[in-house]
């Protein structure tokens, strides 16, 4: 016997044991291409994404903020003429296709079309001005000197006001005048002035200027993610008791990863967004070498923000930059600002940039049709043009001739089998052992 | 046939253990990367796809030499289980580790109601 008998107290009558025989060969088969199907779609298994109109708030909501063009939330699932729905969803990998199927409330028509875009949520944000350099920056253009203070360039004069306020010229950063225009015009600094955004340094320890205060910079390193050294200008300990120092610290900057026992999380102003899982960590394309083990102070100083998953967009402070065309953005408060100049891109050099391979984005779109249930609708949208790109993140755009209401939508990527699928498989289950038993 | 049936429902519920163990054991080594792609409600549809007509049909068949009588206990216990696995199902936001517990308690269960299935009316009828 080649498999043994699991139910020896069973006894099968001689005159049946040809037909168990071929029913058990039959049992084992279908066991063996079952376990060969579960293996399948381990390994390739289908992005699935689902949101439920009814339930707006409910956490196994999994594709990201329905919405419209203004940002307000598509609550009731309602698409009027003209005002096309949008969504998000990550999803990594390659892909044959994307369905999306939809049911619509009862007597409501169907949308018309869907498309879908290949981006980062965050770098899809409407586009605000260029950025420019952090407040305090020490900014030289010929002999002019100045300081960023208020987003604005205030000079301070000749270089001998300069060497008066105890600066030293060569800290001064050199930069082109279609960096400094960025700024608006600003008062001069006059002598024994604390513009605002200034930095000090005293007895090691930084400290920015603000409202008549002095705030210290947790730590000299999260201070560098911000300035370089010499934007500090060096002060006796004593002015800084003179003008005071507040109790509220300044920390990383904007944007920067830091690791504080096994969490990785996002500094985003005064705030701690954690990074819930090492798959959002490589969906939204950071890198592991980027990451700063902070110290229980600098950990300290923080509020927890909510959790950072895949359904959020990058936070404040991350930096897009696309290498085939030398174009960096910042994203700062649900916008994207350009960073145009190489000196400006220095500036926000601590924060490693996330890789776009698209400026310009292509959309991919396909008509509605009835699904084969009543109220039911369907569009499959073919991914050949899109493989050609990496960012695991998409937008989708529901558009509707006549007003439509959406009871839920759900979004499959259907995965393809090939050696890519299997390479992100593989390298997601060693990564998750990695990060669960080795510690790294 | 009804004996064949049994035996080969009993074979596939033993194979649909195998296979349930080896799914908890990788649950338990890393939570969530397998249940995150293969939905823990497999699991639910085997244990029924197999227990249920082994149940219904299991009447009669002789075990071990002794008609088998599915006691009412073996009954109650199974449809307790089933409604705790839909019950676990349908509890989707709580932390993994109360996943892995209940899913420790769900096949501890399941074990429990074939021992009970498949032992029961034999042993009865033999301390009778």
């Amino acid at each position: 016997m080649i498999y043994p008998d699991f139910t020896p107290g069973i006894e099968v009558p001689v005159s049946h044991r040809r037909t168990y025989r071929l029913l058990r060969a039959l049992l084992y088969t279908v066991f063996f291409a079952l376990a060969v199907a579960f293996f399948i779609r381990l390994v390739y298994f289908d992005e699935r994404g689902r949101f439920d109109f009814e339930d707006f708030a409910a956490s196994r909501n999994t594709i990201a903020d329905p919405r419209y063009a203004d940002g307000l939330p598509a609550r009731e699932g309602r698409i009027p003429v003209s005002t096309p729905m949008s969504f998000n969803m990550a999803a990594p990998g390659s892909f044959a296709e994307v369905e999306v199927r939809m049911t619509v409330a009862d007597g409501s028509p169907g949308p018309t079309t869907v498309s879908l875009l290949r981006s980062y949520r965050a770098f899809l944000y409407p586009e605000g001005p260029p950025a420019g350099f952090r407040d305090g920056s020490l900014l030289r253009i010929g002999e002019k000197y100045g300081v960023v203070s208020g987003g604005e360039f205030r000079p301070f004069g000749s270089a001998e006001s300069v060497r008066s306020r105890g600066y030293d010229t060569g800290a001064f950063r050199t930069v082109s005048e279609a960096e400094v225009s960025i700024h608006p015009s600003g008062e001069p600094v006059v002598a024994g002035e604390y513009a605002p955004g200034m930095i000090v340094v005293s007895d090691g320890s930084y400290y920015r200027y603000h409202d008549g205060r002095f705030l210290p910079f947790v730590s000299g390193r999260a201070y560098l993610t911000s300035y370089r050294p010499e934007d500090a200008l060096s002060v006796d300990i004593g002015v800084i008791r003179q003008v005071g120092a507040d109790d509220t610290m300044i920390g990383f900057a904007d944007g920067t990863l830091i690791s504080y026992g096994e969490s990785v999380y996002a500094v985003e102003g005064n705030v701690l967004r954690p990074i819930d899982s090492v798959d959002t960590f490589l969906i939204k394309g950071y890198d592991w070498q980027s990451v700063v083990a902070a110290t229980g102070e600098e950990f300290g100083m923080y509020e927890r923000g909510r959790l950072y998953t895949r359904k959020q967009p990058h936070p404040s402070g991350t930096i897009f930059a696309y290498p085939e065309e030398n174009r960096s953005f910042l994203i700062d408060s649900g916008r994207k600002r350009e960073i145009r100049g190489p000196n400006i891109l220095q500036s926000y050099g601590s924060v490693t940039p996330v890789v776009v391979d698209a400026v310009t984005l292509r959309a991919e779109t396909c008509d509605v049709r009835e699904g084969f249930w009543p109220g039911t609708y369907r569009c499959d949208i073919p991914f050949d043009r899109l493989k050609e790109w990496r960012i695991p993140e998409y937008q989708f755009e529901v558009v509707a001739a006549t007003d439509s209401i959406l009871k839920n939508v759900e979004v499959t990527f259907v995965r393809s089998i090939d050696r890519e699928n299997f390479a992100l498989f593989a390298e997601s289950l060693i990564g998750r052992l990695r990060t669960r038993y080795v510690g790294e | 046939m009804k004996t064949i049936a049994y035996k080969i429902f009993a074979e596939a519920l033993v194979l649909f253990l195998v296979g349930a163990s080896g799914y908890l054991v990788a649950e338990m080594i890393l939570p969530g990367f397998l249940s995150s792609r293969i939905g823990i409600g497999w699991i639910f549809i085997g244990f029924a796809l197999t227990v249920f007509p082994m149940h219904i049909i299991g009447r009669g068949v002789s075990v071990s030499g002794l008609e088998r009588r599915p006691s009412r206990r073996a009954s109650v216990a199974l449809v307790a289980t089933v409604a705790a696995i839909a019950a676990l199902l349908a509890i989707r936001d709580v932390p993994s580790v109360v996943w892995v517990s209940g899913f420790v308690a769900m096949i501890s269960s399941m074990t429990a109601v074939v021992v009970i299935l498949v032992g029961s009316g034999a042993d009865r009828r033999a301390s009778e």
